[in-house]
């Protein structure tokens, strides 16, 4: 048996909790390479450090919060939905202001007002529109 | 809805601190491990509904676990180790350090975590789900995505840069 063998053997033991149990050709090896002696105490020290970790404990507050979890998610898709809905209103309205301006007023004269509330139709649209957006990302 | 609210909280009781430990584990720390624990719960949560029962229900959790603990290192950026694979077992055999004695110091276990989470991704994941959760190679597979037979090799490996990496630490307090 050579070093790269025993090496091999030696970490399929210590995955099996068998380091006592070395087969003839290993406790041979082992007895006359200081090399694989250290390798394998070395092993041994490192599974057993790994075997004995403390516990991972979690605050009676955190258990809460993470408890919480769905009611959290029920809030923010209820949010969301009168979000979307309100921003449906604001779409709508804005769309009825500009067609309201545009019935209301003939073609021809007054061209200015015309204009004005078609502007500020649009902008009330739009403001709005990126405000609902930006609710809505923040929510998601 | 009030189904899969009881169920979730089911989920809460019965698997958080197991979360949380594996989280632990491979981060290193308990904050990180915190804020990846109600990461993984809230998108448990979430795809519960998609949860089809393929697997078992842990593996699912635990892949879910993973996923958000290799995201979350990457994010977060840990200090970078490297060894040559050839020379680890020199490094090893040509230390001063008795290898019982290196672990029998009080702050080992403590020290194990943290040094845990320096390992690469899939040592690091495979050292977790083998020791912490006690699975064997084909459950650690399944979870990890990779062939059985990858597992004891990666596993070796890991527990290999380990020790490496408690020489190291040792060496470097010494100073």
């Amino acid at each position: 048996m050579n070093c790269a063998e025993f090496r091999r053997e030696y970490q399929c033991l210590v995955d099996r909790k068998d380091t006592d149990k070395l087969t003839p050709e290993m406790s041979a090896h082992v007895a006359k390479c200081p090399d694989c002696d250290k390798f394998a105490r070395a092993m041994k020290a490192v599974d057993g450090a790994l075997r004995e970790q403390p516990r991972y404990q979690i605050s009676q507050a955190l258990m809460q919060d993470l408890l919480a979890i769905p009611l959290k998610e029920m809030r923010s898709e209820f949010a969301l939905k009168r979000y979307v809905r309100k921003g449906l209103v604001i779409t709508l309205s804005g769309v009825g202001v500009i067609v309201l301006g545009m019935a209301l007023l003939p073609p021809g004269p007054f061209f200015w007002l015309r204009l004005s509330v078609l502007t500020s139709g649009l902008a009330y649209f739009c403001v709005n529109a990126l405000k609902q957006k930006r609710l809505t990302v923040s929510l998601e | 809805m009030i189904r899969q609210t009881l169920q979730f909280r089911q989920i809460v009781r019965d698997y958080s601190e197991r979360i949380g430990q594996t989280a632990r584990r491979i981060l290193g720390n308990d904050q990180d491990a915190e804020e990846v624990l109600q990461d993984v719960l809230l998108k448990v949560y979430r795809a519960l509904d998609e949860f089809k029962g393929e697997s078992e229900m842990s593996t699912w959790i635990y892949r879910i676990t993973i996923n958000t603990c290799i995201s979350f290192r990457r994010k977060a950026p840990r200090p970078e180790v490297s060894w040559d694979d050839h020379s680890v077992l020199e490094e090893i055999s040509g230390s001063a350090n008795d290898p019982e004695e290196l672990y029998l110091q009080t702050e080992a276990r403590e020290r194990a975590v943290e040094l845990t989470a320096l390992l690469a991704d899939k040592e690091s994941q495979a050292v977790t789900l083998f020791y912490l959760e006690e699975m064997d190679y084909k459950e650690i597979g399944e979870i990890m995505g990779i062939p059985v037979g990858s597992v004891a090799t990666i596993l070796h490996r890991g527990r290999l840069h380990l020790h490496l990496l408690f020489l190291r630490d040792e060496k470097e307090n010494l100073r």
